[in-house]
């Protein structure tokens, strides 16, 4: 993401930590929350979760947080997609549990929207 | 909370490792880009191929190119941003000549980039981008008869900052091609539906999948031999290609939609003018509107010159049209023409001396047409046909009849001549 502007919020932070699948403690499985920080540009954001549409938001400015419901037991799926109204946008993605990073990604001006969306898979104990 | 979640542990592998993959909609993505025939599909330019400001017209003034250093959360001190100015072109000196771009949304991004950034903060910037200029300090008068003698004596440089100035103030009061203003915002995501219907699709495979798919998870990824085994199996595929005309339309929707406001009415007012001191020449004032739409650009230009030892004013008026648009994009002979297309423009102008001593005729037509032929990159053979309603005007051609004159413009390939030569 090396870029010759200023750094962004999307910039900021620890590395990514781009992983498949988390496991997700019993007594966590309320507290999973799903950060975007969105950079230059408005966005719109749809999120899935075991094949459910959740969320289909636009414009979406600067941030994004959802809180998923409490999960049962077993494998959920969450995928968040999402589309720049610009040619220079930037996101962080992070999943959250117990308020805890498990997941960190940072994607910018991907080619196709094919990409434009990340798929994690929660195993909850 | 580390135990609990091992791959927070920098120690363990992440799904960017051979033979790891971070799940199937990422192998997915690959096997529909090559469905829709364009594995390295770029519709989505990159930041430094795409014009960030949308055209020529365009005044923001983000300072895309910025080198700019500071931080996300401190404002910069005055010098600093002075330097970053300087740095991004705001401030400019050139041939004794200082000028200031008066670019406000520009400065105000210098002292806090975060109006860059966060989009929130860019939307309130909309009004300060309508607005520009330059105002210029000094450089060189005008060449005209200070001493009355009747012979014109050579212009005079500058010596002080108020010896000239030249000041210049455009309100865009119409349109915008600013991908990140509201109006085009709310553009983009009523004409892009077909993204969601896309993404919905694509979730819906892998949900109906998914039961298959959650053993290939190898750690804390997901085995990418194991997960391209069973997207190559025929069922598999034929279901992948039932997607990609779904991604293929959001693409075109994404890229027409794009299209269209880059190439959307932008008008543009200009006031102007020049405050010299006697020896440098006469004041001027000058009042244009421009505007662009889709290929078409069009200028009406009025400008008054203060007339000198109680001769009238100057005044001129100027009607301006131009067409443009690249054509053989993708089909030229060379490499450079296939990538860059040639372009080809029409226009034609209308220009009113009156009190102008020296203009020949106080009307004056031109038409004209040229193709720019790109020949190698950065380098262009210009062929222009220009014709006017006085054979005098015809000059700098290579090729005058009647009231036509042919310029072939050998100049790039001359450069390149000499320095293959030297």
């Amino acid at each position: 993401m090396a870029t010759n502007s200023p750094p962004t919020r999307c910039d900021e932070g620890d590395q990514d930590v781009v992983v498949g699948a988390v496991t997700v403690p019993a007594a966590s499985r309320d507290r999973i929350k799903l950060n975007l920080a969105l950079c230059k540009a408005a966005f719109r954001i749809l999120v899935f979760l075991d094949g459910d549409k959740k969320i289909d938001r636009a414009p979406v400015n600067d941030a994004f947080e959802y809180s998923l419901p409490s999960l049962s037991s077993g494998d959920h799926d969450l995928q968040w997609s999402y589309l720049a109204a610009g040619n220079d946008w930037q996101i962080k993605s992070e999943v959250s549990i117990d308020g805890a990073t498990c997941f960190l990604e940072r994607k910018a001006n991907v080619a196709a929207v094919a990409d434009q969306q990340t798929l994690l898979t929660l195993r909850v104990q | 909370m580390g135990a609990l979640f091992p791959i927070q542990s920098p120690l363990v592998a992440q799904c960017s490792e051979k033979g790891l993959v971070q799940s199937p909609t990422v192998v997915m993505a690959e096997r529909i880009k090559v469905l829709q025939g364009n594995p390295d599909s770029q519709f989505f330019e990159s930041a430094a191929e795409a014009p960030q400001t949308a055209s020529k017209d365009k005044q923001t003034a983000a300072p895309s190119g910025s080198s700019a250093t500071s931080t996300l959360v401190s404002g910069a001190s005055f010098s600093e941003l002075l330097a970053l100015a300087i740095d991004n072109g705001l401030i400019s000196s050139q041939n004794g000549a200082t000028t200031l771009n008066l670019n406000l949304f520009g400065f105000k991004a210098l002292a806090k980039p975060t109006i860059l950034d966060k989009q929130s903060e860019y939307q309130k910037g909309e009004f300060l981008r309508r607005w520009g200029g330059t105002l210029t300090f000094g450089g060189k008068g005008e060449s005209f008869d200070r001493d009355g003698d009747g012979k014109a004596d050579p212009a005079l440089e500058a010596k002080d900052f108020e010896d000239i100035v030249v000041g210049e103030l455009r309100y865009r009061f119409k349109g915008s091609r600013d991908r990140r203003d509201k109006m085009n915002v709310d553009r983009f995501f009523a004409e892009t539906d077909s993204f969601a219907v896309f993404q919905t699709a694509l979730n819906r495979v892998f949900d109906s999948h998914k039961d298959d798919f959650h053993p290939m998870i190898k750690g804390s990824c997901y085995d990418r031999k194991k997960v391209e085994e069973y997207l190559d199996r025929p069922e598999m595929k034929e279901e992948l290609r039932t997607l990609a005309p779904t991604g293929q339309a959001a693409e075109d929707a994404i890229r027409k939609t794009n299209e269209a406001i880059d190439h959307s009415a932008v008008w543009t007012l200009v006031l102007g003018g020049t405050r010299r001191k006697q020896d440098f020449g006469p004041d001027k004032r000058m009042a244009a509107i421009r505007g662009s739409i889709r290929d078409f650009t069009v200028n009406l230009e009025w400008s008054r010159t203060d007339g000198l030892r109680g001769a009238r004013d100057q005044a001129l008026w100027k009607a301006a049209a131009e067409y443009s648009r690249l054509i053989l994009q993708g089909n030229g002979l060379t490499e450079a023409l296939r990538k860059d297309g040639a372009k080809l423009s029409g226009s034609a102008s209308y220009d009113r001396n009156e009190n102008v001593p020296t203009a020949k005729h106080p009307n004056i037509w031109k038409v004209n047409t040229k193709l720019e032929i790109p020949i190698v990159k950065g380098v262009k053979l210009p062929i222009s046909v220009t014709w006017a309603d006085h054979k005098d005007l015809l000059t700098d051609a290579n090729e005058v009849v009647g009231h036509f004159a042919l310029s072939i413009d050998f100049s790039e390939l001359r450069k390149i001549g000499e320095k293959v030569t030297k």
